[in-house]
């Protein structure tokens, strides 16, 4: 694995200009030799079938000579505006991968975007938004589609999966007509309208909380769904992020219990449903279950008990995403280094990954480039030393205080998962795992589910995550 | 415009008559006459040609290091000054081109013409192309060295890693250029005035053959003003004045006078140290 070696000077451009040629846009995919030809053919090959299926007007090819000289191919051109690829990138794609990581590039050029490829660096550590979002098109666009026939949906997907990212990349969407709450931190009713005020209406805070205090959470919360509903043509939607949290806030006060736990979700739902404001929560648990096993609640007051559960899978695990951050972090594989990576990186949690690949770009860079041997140690030490699995083992510790034999299991689930070729176990055996402990065995997997990377298929249950497998086997399974 | 028309309507035969319509590998004959024929057969032989485009490019890619090379040689010895450029703007033969050249050979249009569909990228020679403009006569002659330098036993030994790296993944034609700069008065044709090399890739690409020429800014600006004024009128059909022709020519011989007089101006100024002790 090296670096692009962008001083390279020749090669062929597609650019894309607007109307008046006053902004551009470039894709340079530079060559260096005559095992290019052929690189360099399937490359327009890929590009063509891409302008052909979303239009190709104002993209033009052109040969360049030398790209310190752009302007003897265009003067109009503005170099601050190109992408420097190489050709040899690109050599173990096949067409239809090929189709996909460069089409989404043209689509990009199109819309002017800055960066048309996403990179390891690029939202470590926060929730990735526009291209960093990776390979959620699909889930966004149903996601769209229930809240369009007014459906309200709640997202379920395991911590660190990318269900915030998503959240925002909805309200980014659905724009000026969606308002995001992050719930997770340990909210009251009251916080929650003052944080929605300071968001939607430009409100102070401390404001917020004295008219709060005056008029009930709920009045200030129906003037920001007021606002809302105001801003869009059609409909509009409140994003709420691991609502969960706001009950467990509520069960822990001092007044706390069931009822006005649900008294605060009634309420939310009703001003929603006032002003046609329709819901997303996402959480790693489903609310249903949180209420029912907490205090044996069988339905959830008003929109939240019509929620259309949407499980997030996986995040697309094929080549096709990974090689589309290579390329936006400037990483160009060698000979056996796309098995090595498909053998142990995957985005199925992009956190750990993105991290893992921001920290090579920075060997490759220090050192010239990277062989396989070195991939390993690479990855040994990444995994030996990384806290990016910390939420997930913190978790897990907190459980284990409570409860030893959960632990137990939970080792035994995972050791099972790792030790198994495919990574895969029946969910009855999964099942029969948790049951044993008797008591609260519903909810104890239900955790684990939602804190560990395994999905269920069908009658069977998998390790999602490539990434978290060896991390496990490094941690010698706790 | 009426003889024009006549090179246009040969071409119109030259597509109805001798292409392989439905042939395999050919276009299966389109619905419609002659402009979706020849629409349609335009859009093929630029399918056609683009691989020799490409071909170019990575040629390009392995000669401008040797350029580079030279450039730094050369400023070393003589200060900085321009040494050359790739003009890459015209990489690949317009099909237009292509169906223009195949027609003006069909002289005898009772017969086959001779470079038919199925042989036209082996038998037009430039359709991959791309040029190297230098600044003195002296620069054409020490870029050409540079580049056959690798493909001649006596000196390959003592190349450079880059002239090597060409030598790899190119052969050149006859291992040498083709010289229209210093010809016989007796031989001379025509006015073009270049060092003319067929490079050939080795990875298993040998039919993509790429024309290059090294010449001088004055030979270049001579070619344009020669394509412009009496190139394209002859390629369509259009008498060209006899008179015209000569002074062309002539025109041809007065710029080679002045690259002579300024390579030996650059001699005299910067005497026996000037750059024309590089080697390449």
């Amino acid at each position: 694995m090296r670096l692009r070696n962008e001083a390279l000077r020749t090669g062929r451009l597609l650019a894309w200009f607007d109307d008046e040629r006053r902004k551009n846009q470039g894709l340079i995919f530079l060559v260096s030799g005559a095992d290019d030809i052929d690189r360099l053919g399937r490359i327009e090959a890929a590009c063509e079938a891409a302008l052909e299926r979303f239009g190709r007007d104002r993209f033009e090819w052109h040969d360049v000579a030398d790209q310190t000289d752009l302007s003897s191919v265009d003067p109009l051109f503005d170099p601050s505006g190109l992408t420097r690829v190489e050709a040899a990138e690109f050599i173990d794609l096949d067409e239809e991968e090929l189709l996909t990581v460069l089409g989404a590039a043209t689509d990009r050029m199109r819309r002017l975007e800055p960066q048309l490829f996403p990179r390891a660096g690029g939202a470590v550590g926060s929730p990735a938004q526009g291209i960093q979002l990776l390979a959620r098109d699909t889930e966004l666009g149903r996601v769209e589609d229930e809240l369009e026939v007014g459906h309200s949906v709640q997202l379920l997907a395991p911590r660190r999966s990318g269900k915030s990212s998503l959240m925002l990349e909805l309200e980014r969407r659905l724009a000026p007509a969606s308002l995001y709450l992050d719930v997770e931190r340990p909210y009251t009713p009251k916080h929650l309208a003052a944080h929605a005020a300071k968001l939607a209406l430009g409100r102070s805070p401390l404001a917020a909380m004295e008219d709060a205090d005056r008029r009930g959470w709920q009045a200030v919360l129906d003037d920001v769904l007021v606002e809302l509903s105001r801003r869009g043509p059609g409909w509009s939607v409140l994003l709420l992020d691991e609502p969960q949290a706001l009950l467990e806030s509520i069960a822990r006060s001092p007044m706390g219990g069931p009822e006005p736990a649900l008294d605060v979700l009634r309420d939310i739902s009703a001003c929603c449903s006032s002003h046609g404001v329709r819901m997303v929560v996402a959480g790693s648990v489903d609310l249903h279950e949180v209420v029912r096993r907490r205090w044996d609640i069988r339905r959830l007051p008003g929109l939240f008990g019509e929620l259309v559960p949407f499980r997030l899978s996986p995040l697309d695990t094929s080549t096709t995403e990974l090689r589309s951050v290579l390329v936006g972090s400037g990483l160009v594989l060698d000979v056996g280094d796309a098995s090595w990576l498909q053998a142990h990186v995957d985005l199925s949690l992009p956190y750990p990954a993105m991290r893992f690949l921001d920290g090579l770009v920075g060997e490759v860079r220090r050192r010239g480039s990277l062989t396989h041997a070195e991939l390993d140690t690479e990855l040994e030490r990444f995994l030996d030393d990384t806290d990016a699995f910390r939420d997930i083992e913190r978790r897990a510790i907190a459980r284990a205080e409570e409860s030893r034999d959960v632990l137990g299991a939970t080792r035994r689930v995972l050791n099972r998962l790792v030790n198994d070729d495919a990574g895969t176990m029946p969910l009855t055996e999964l099942q029969a795992e948790f049951e044993a402990l008797g008591g609260q065995s519903g909810e104890h997997l239900s955790w684990f589910e939602a804190t560990f990377p395994v999905v269920r298929q069908g009658s069977a249950v998998y390790l999602s995550a490539r990434m978290f497998r060896q991390w496990w086997e490094r941690q010698a399974g706790w | 415009v009426e003889v024009a028309g006549d090179i246009g309507a040969r071409i119109e035969r030259l597509v109805q008559e001798h292409y392989p319509w439905g042939g395999d590998g050919f276009l299966p004959r389109p619905a419609g006459g002659a402009p979706e024929c020849i629409a349609q057969l335009k859009a093929w032989i630029r399918h056609r040609v683009a691989p020799y485009g490409r071909a170019a490019l990575t040629l390009i890619a392995l000669v401008r290091p040797i350029l580079d090379d030279l450039d730094q040689q050369v400023q070393q010895v003589s200060g900085r000054r321009w040494l050359a450029r790739v003009d890459a703007l015209a990489i690949v033969k317009e099909p237009q081109s292509v169906l223009e050249k195949m027609a003006r050979e069909w002289k005898d249009e009772q017969g086959a013409p001779p470079i038919g569909f199925d042989s036209f990228t082996r038998d037009i020679r430039d359709l991959g192309r791309f040029r190297i403009v230098a600044n003195f006569l002296s620069d054409v002659e020490r870029i050409t060295q540079a580049l056959e330098m690798p493909y001649d036993q006596r000196t390959a030994t003592t190349c450079s890693s880059t002239q090597r790296d060409l030598a790899t993944e190119f052969a050149l034609d006859g291992h040498s250029f083709e010289d229209s700069i210093e010809i016989d008065p007796a031989e001379r044709k025509k006015g073009e005035r270049c060092r003319k090399g067929i490079f050939l890739p080795r990875n298993g690409h040998a039919q993509l053959h790429v024309e290059v020429q090294v010449q001088t800014q004055l030979q270049e600006s001579w070619d344009k003003k020669d394509h412009f004024l009496l190139y394209e009128p002859r390629r369509l059909g259009v008498p060209v004045s006899p008179q015209h022709e000569r002074e062309m020519f002539a025109m041809s011989e007065l710029l080679f006078v002045a690259d002579l007089t300024f390579d030996r101006l650059r001699t005299a100024i910067q005497g026996d140290g000037g750059d024309g002790g590089v080697t390449a």
